[in-house]
């Protein structure tokens, strides 16, 4: 293990075939710290998931959960984690306790402790009251937080969430990541894969930004935005823009990196207000309806854009534009 | 072993939360069992009184030979005899088989009795219905009683003649007597004939025992089938724990995968058996089946079976990707293992080679293994070669499930 690392990845690397799933990724996460894996969908987060979880067995490369080999010693690695897979994996026609007591029993938990640790799981998913009614009467976000509570049981040294958000409303997004926060309160190590970067950015202590396998950048949010040497961010949305203007945009001197997806448009700048007039004609003249120009600071998605030229905004599925993702207590 | 036996329980209460699996279970099984046993009750009837065989009779005959050979065929034990009159008799005899609602009749032709007094011969018509199972059975039955009214015949002229070789014609006034007294002396050395023929029996083949009919048919076959049909429904479980990530999430948990699969395997076996032994004993209790005297026969191949459909149930959960097919595929299997191993009707009524696949697959075997045990009266060695052959496709299914089982 190097340093104090809970999760230690080396070149970890998985082939299908003459697909490359996840290529040479290496990653270290210390105790305490909640760490997300940030890319678009079949970037190789689950996957790499799935390795430290003992799922899938590495092509190449050596992982270590609390010291232990990942492919030596898997039952030691499974007692060590808490894994909360993206869908709700828990039996729908039994109540939240009888999925708790399965759970806790299929970790180990002693008989003598299971039942005080369900009650202090079901308080901490705020569920004591509904405990003993069955998950197909739970709303979507209530068996969220007992499909997370069914991974927290057995006290892990280690959670992994997988997606955990993905295609529920806002208001259980925000509490589930309220939740995510709280157990790391309480000293909860936490691997979190997603693709929305206002998740990541909101919750993540270090984030590591993987695309078609390969693990780009790890940092702090303020590292990795460093790295683009990038002062502003433009966000255009219009109507009739081509590849053009991106190809008109990246030979100025004052753009950093642009992409176009769909109708939005955005510009890594380096010198953000002096482009504005410049490209507000250029639209204007070729025939764009410009429907609003936004600059912010530079932010996780400049730096995807940068990383690769391409956009990890999904705009169906990302929080709405300046909606709260949580709230950091 | 622990968490073997909490994967088993839980997954029971999974199953005790479909209120409809007890249907499934438990009363469609005996509903069936209840309409087959009536259905092929025709001849067979329940275990505890000798077969009887059903024959319709259509006397045009009003002389007194049609009227004696009637009254033999109403004497008849196994006959379950149905008399047609009036004009259009034999006609309407001949459409109850033709239509399939009796199996057999015979018909005694208007001049039956004029043509016996005349001294030539007479023939009696035998219609069968090749589609019921007893026709050959019931004119075996005819059979016997027309060759005893022939020796009796035959023996009455005897006794005239050689009256008449010693003393000249016989009075007409002691005639009927010598006729009665031959008649007699038959009917008592028919008790004790001077010959008989001694059967034993060496090897054994199906063909050579009158089929199981009635409930003791329908109970066991039913009980097969519905252990069969449902254990193997039960790989959709298998799919949906894996669609769901149920399972994959067990494997995410400090459990072995043999603890898994060996759970998986355990808690089909528990409701089979379960199942098969409510289904017996509701047998015996209502439907009056007799299941032999070796319980520890019974026990070997209900465990062996029981265990040969849980490894399969298991396989079909582990090669299907989803749950349309494995409910598919389990259906089609089962359907075709009830239907080829004999337990929709008897294999001793279908042709060698049906019987001969009949016993490439459990079923044939199982049913075989309870006709032994109900019908034969064999002890668990009799039926031993069975469960044999029936842990050998248990062995081969598991092994072939442990190879398939995935988690995603």
């Amino acid at each position: 293990m190097r340093g104090d690392a809970i999760i230690d990845a080396e070149r970890l690397t998985k082939r299908y075939g003459e697909i490359v799933a996840v290529d040479s990724v290496s990653f270290e996460v210390p105790e305490g710290e909640i760490f997300g894996l940030l890319g678009p969908n079949g970037a190789g987060k689950t996957t790499t998931i799935g390795i430290l979880s003992c799922l899938v067995t590495p092509t190449a490369g050596s992982a270590r959960i609390c010291g232990i080999d990942v492919t030596k010693d898997s039952l030691g690695v499974r007692s060590k984690i808490g894994v909360v897979p993206q869908e709700i994996a828990l039996y729908p026609t039994l109540s939240a306790r009888d999925n708790l007591v399965f759970w806790g029993r299929m970790y180990g938990v002693p008989d003598h402790a299971l039942k005080q640790r369900i009650e202090e799981i079901l308080e901490t998913v705020e569920l004591s009251d509904r405990a003993d009614s069955r998950i197909d009467t739970f709303s979507g976000g209530m068996k969220r937080r007992v499909n997370i509570a069914a991974g927290l049981l057995h006290r892990p040294s280690v959670l992994f969430l997988d997606e955990p958000t993905v295609g529920i409303d806002p208001q259980t997004r925000r509490s589930i990541l309220e939740l995510v926060v709280e157990l790391n309160d309480h000293g909860l190590t936490v691997l979190y894969t997603t693709h929305y970067l206002e998740e990541a950015e909101f919750l993540c202590n270090r984030i590591g930004i993987m695309d078609e396998g390969k693990m780009l950048a790890i940092g702090t949010k303020e590292e990795l935005t460093a790295t683009i040497g990038a002062t502003g961010v433009i966000a255009v949305s219009a109507d009739g823009m081509d590849e053009s203007i991106v190809g008109w945009l990246r030979s100025l001197d004052a753009v950093a990196d642009a992409a176009l997806v769909e109708s939005e448009l955005t510009i890594n700048v380096i010198a953000g207000p002096n482009l504005l007039p410049a490209l507000v004609e250029k639209l204007t003249s070729s025939g764009a309806a410009v429907h609003s120009v936004d600059v912010t600071v530079p932010n996780l998605e400049s730096v995807f854009l940068h990383l690769t030229g391409k956009s990890l905004r999904d705009r169906d599925g990302s929080p709405a534009e300046g909606e709260p993702v949580g709230k950091k207590t | 072993m622990k968490k073997v036996l909490y994967i088993i329980a839980h997954n029971l209460r999974v199953l005790r939360s479909d209120r409809s699996a007890f249907f499934w279970l438990l009363a469609m099984p005996l509903v069936f069992t209840f309409v087959l046993g009536i259905m092929i009750r025709d001849g067979g009837g329940g275990s505890g009184e000798p077969p009887r065989y059903a024959l319709t009779v259509a006397n045009l005959d009003e002389g007194e030979h049609g009227a004696a050979l009637l009254e033999a065929i109403e004497e008849a034990d196994e006959i379950d005899l149905l008399v047609v009159e009036g004009p259009d008799a034999g006609a309407e005899a001949e459409a109850l088989v033709e239509d399939g609602d009796r199996s057999a009749a015979l018909v005694i032709p208007a001049d039956f009795s004029a043509l016996l007094e005349a001294g030539e011969g007479a023939a009696l018509t035998f219609h069968r219905n090749p589609e019921r199972m007893n026709p050959l059975v019931t004119r075996q039955a005819v059979e016997k009683i027309v060759s005893r009214l022939n020796v009796s015949a035959l023996a009455g002229a005897g006794v005239l003649e050689g009256y008449e070789h010693l003393w000249g014609a016989v009075p007409e006034e002691r005639a009927p007597e010598l006729t009665a007294r031959a008649d007699r002396f038959v009917e008592e050395a028919s008790e004790t004939p001077p010959l008989t023929v001694r059967v034993e029996t060496l090897g054994r083949g199906p063909e050579e025992d009158a089929p199981a009919m009635g409930f003791s048919h329908s109970s066991p076959a039913m009980a097969l089938m519905y252990v069969l049909l449902n254990g193997l429904m039960a790989s959709v479980f298998l799919v949906t724990e894996r669609r769901e990530r149920t399972l994959m999430r067990l494997f995410t948990t400090p459990v072995r995968r043999s603890t898994i699969i060996v759970a998986n395997l355990g808690w089909r076996f528990v409701v089979g058996m379960i199942q098969i032994w409510f289904l017996i004993g509701f047998g015996a209790l209502v439907f009056r089946v007799d299941w032999g005297d070796s319980p520890v026969g019974l026990l070997a191949v209900t465990v062996t079976y029981v265990a040969a459909v849980a490894g399969l149930s298991v396989l079909i959960g582990s090669v299907a990707r989803t749950s349309r097919q494995a409910e598919s595929l389990s259906l089609v299997l089962a359907l075709t293992m009830c239907a080829l191993g004999g337990l929709w009707w008897p294999l001793e009524i279908t042709p060698r080679a049906y019987q001969r696949v009949g016993h490439m697959i459990p079923t044939g075997w199982a049913m075989d293994a309870m006709h032994n045990l109900i019908s034969r009266g064999y002890t668990l060695a009799g039926v031993a070669p069975q469960a044999l052959v029936l842990a050998g496709f248990a062995a081969a299914f598991t092994v072939a499930a442990v190879l398939t089982f995935r988690h995603e």
